[in-house]
């Protein structure tokens, strides 16, 4: 909780540093392909399927608020010992953050994540709080940039028996602006590594992502 | 033989105040003896005067002076040989000197005249030290002979290479020889060094005058020349091509996202181990980059260059201005001309 608050006070200094500027709303739409590889120590899976997300995001005088959603199904890919006979199961997730930026090349955000497993049966559900850092590469200014954005859990839970450990990520990629337009597009790779509490066992998840999105001021 | 008894007496008898006189006292006496008609006295203080040697030795006019009266009694006392050879010695040492038409007689002067001619002397006078401005100025060499004389008149390197024919042709009785400071018809300067000024008879003959040469020290004093502007910078010039800094920063942005793409596995996994579908991603990535780095190669900036053509035309009329002057100066250099001593030189076959 101390680096949650760290990272408020980043967001705060930023939106004082910032000059006063009209609200920007950012819309975007994500088409991904998922590889989810579950190890809980006695059984190991690997799933992949298609999924679908979008994000919408604020941007005030500096500070940005957001929300995010993503959808995917996830079939089995392969397994050794129980994983062999896993069922299909769908992956829900929803995300709200709030930061800043602080550096023209610099954004920090932070907030809750709320990630779901859901089977017919059973839903695994992770809650935690994360902090984020992204910075962006212009390559060719105003057409073609470069980013690279990492993220951290700062505080987790699980509704499994061995509990949480530590989540983490990064995700990278290019996007590009046609000239003289509002929309761009992104291709990006994503890999979101979850640990579970006790003798050990992770979830990991990785993402090739196709985005469009638009800036409207 | 009276007279020989006469000279014998005088020198005799005034051979211990002769010592502790000066020549030219000697000379003064002479010359009062000759007035008086005393011309066996005169003969002998003339002659003594003469034969005395530096550091009380006569100069060359009083020398010149001493001859003339001693030639003018050898001839009134009809020794017209020894009247001859006085004269003689006296044109070789001074070409240009004429007995006073004032002081002497007709028969003395006619005399005079009369060997000048019958004596081949040539001689050469040049200025000890000068600076001469090439193609502006001259560097003169006066050029005299007791008669008509054809004569060749060189400069050469102190080897003996030719370097300008300055002179060839007859020299009637003295004349001015000039040099333009060139060695060249195209002006070109000579080289710092050592240079002979050689005067000689052309044909040499055995029984002519010996040639004579002198030795020029010249030095090429260069002139100051001006220094060019310095070219117009940036700023006041605009920046006339883009820089290459984009381009670099573009490839590593490119570079970067893409070896991130690749690493983050191994960065955030526990395992480390993914799919290989991230590759597809990193390649566009990287590839983006390339395209950053060749569109952001330096380019001309047409307008900035037209808006700095101005000021570089301005740089370039003052860079030609200072050409125009520097050419100026540098065909205004000089040379710094040592003459050494005028000596007899060898005979060329």
């Amino acid at each position: 909780m101390r680096a949650l608050a760290a990272t408020c006070a980043l967001v705060l200094a930023a939106s004082v540093a910032s000059a006063q500027r009209r609200p920007t709303l950012g819309l975007r739409a994500d088409a991904f392909m998922m590889w989810v590889h579950s190890d809980t120590g006695i059984a190991r899976t690997s799933l992949r399927g298609p999924g679908f997300g979008g994000e919408g995001r604020i941007s005030v005088n500096g500070l940005l608020f957001g929300l995010g959603l993503l959808e995917g199904q996830l079939k089995q890919a392969g397994g050794t010992g129980g994983g062999a006979g896993a069922p299909q199961l769908d992956l829900v997730q929803g995300t709200v953050f709030a930061g800043g930026q602080l550096l023209p090349w610099l954004e920090i955000t932070a907030g809750p994540v709320v990630r779901a497993y859901v089977t017919d049966s059973t839903t695994e559900r992770w809650v935690f709080w994360q902090a984020r850092a992204r910075v962006d590469a212009p390559i060719v200014v105003g057409k073609l940039g470069s980013y690279f954005e990492v993220w951290r859990a700062l505080a987790s839970d699980v509704n499994l028996p061995t509990g949480a450990g530590r989540i983490q990520g990064g995700e990278a990629g290019v996007v590009y602006q046609p000239p003289r337009q509002r929309v761009w597009l992104r291709l990006s790779y994503r890999m979101d590594d979850a640990l579970l509490g006790g003798p050990g066992g992770n979830e990991t998840m990785e993402a090739i992502t196709l985005s469009g999105g638009i800036a409207i001021p | 033989m009276s007279r020989t008894l006469v000279v014998l007496m005088v020198v005799l008898t005034a051979a211990p105040r002769l010592a502790a006189q000066t020549a030219t006292d000697l000379l003064e006496q002479g010359v009062r003896a000759y007035q008086k008609l005393e011309y066996d006295a005169a003969v002998a203080l003339l002659r003594e005067s003469l034969a005395r040697r530096a550091p009380t030795a006569l100069a060359d006019s009083q020398r010149a002076r001493a001859l003339s009266y001693l030639a003018a009694t050898e001839l009134f006392q009809q020794e017209r040989d020894s009247a001859a050879g006085s004269f003689r010695e006296l044109v070789r040492l001074d070409p240009r000197y004429r007995p006073d038409e004032l002081i002497f007689p007709p028969q003395v002067t006619n005399l005079f005249e009369e060997v000048r001619r019958a004596t081949k002397v040539l001689t050469v006078q040049v200025p000890a030290s000068m600076e001469l401005r090439p193609r502006r100025e001259s560097f003169t060499a006066r050029v005299i002979t007791t008669s008509v004389l054809p004569v060749l008149v060189t400069l050469a390197h102190d080897d003996g290479t030719p370097v300008r024919t300055l002179w060839d042709g007859r020299v009637p009785d003295s004349m001015i020889v000039k040099w333009d400071g060139t060695t060249t018809d195209a002006g070109t300067l000579p080289e710092d060094g050592h240079y002979l000024l050689r005067v000689a008879p052309n044909p040499a003959t055995e029984d002519g005058p010996r040639p004579l040469q002198v030795t020029l020290d010249i030095t090429q004093e260069p002139p100051d020349t001006l220094s060019w502007p310095p070219p117009p910078t940036a700023p006041p010039l605009l920046p006339e091509r883009t820089s290459a800094s984009p381009a670099l920063g573009s490839l590593a942005a490119g570079t970067l996202a893409g070896g991130a793409v690749v690493a983050l596995p191994a960065l955030f996994g526990r395992s480390g181990e993914a799919t290989g579908a991230r590759f597809a991603v990193a390649a566009t990535v990287s590839i983006a980059g390339l395209v950053g780095f060749f569109a952001h190669q330096p380019r001309p900036i047409e307008a900035n260059i037209r808006a700095n053509a101005p000021a570089r035309a301005d740089w370039q009329r003052r860079v030609e201005a200072v050409k125009s002057e520097n050419a100026k100066r540098r065909g205004a250099a000089r040379l710094l001309i040592r003459a050494g001593p005028v000596t007899v030189a060898e005979r060329t076959p």
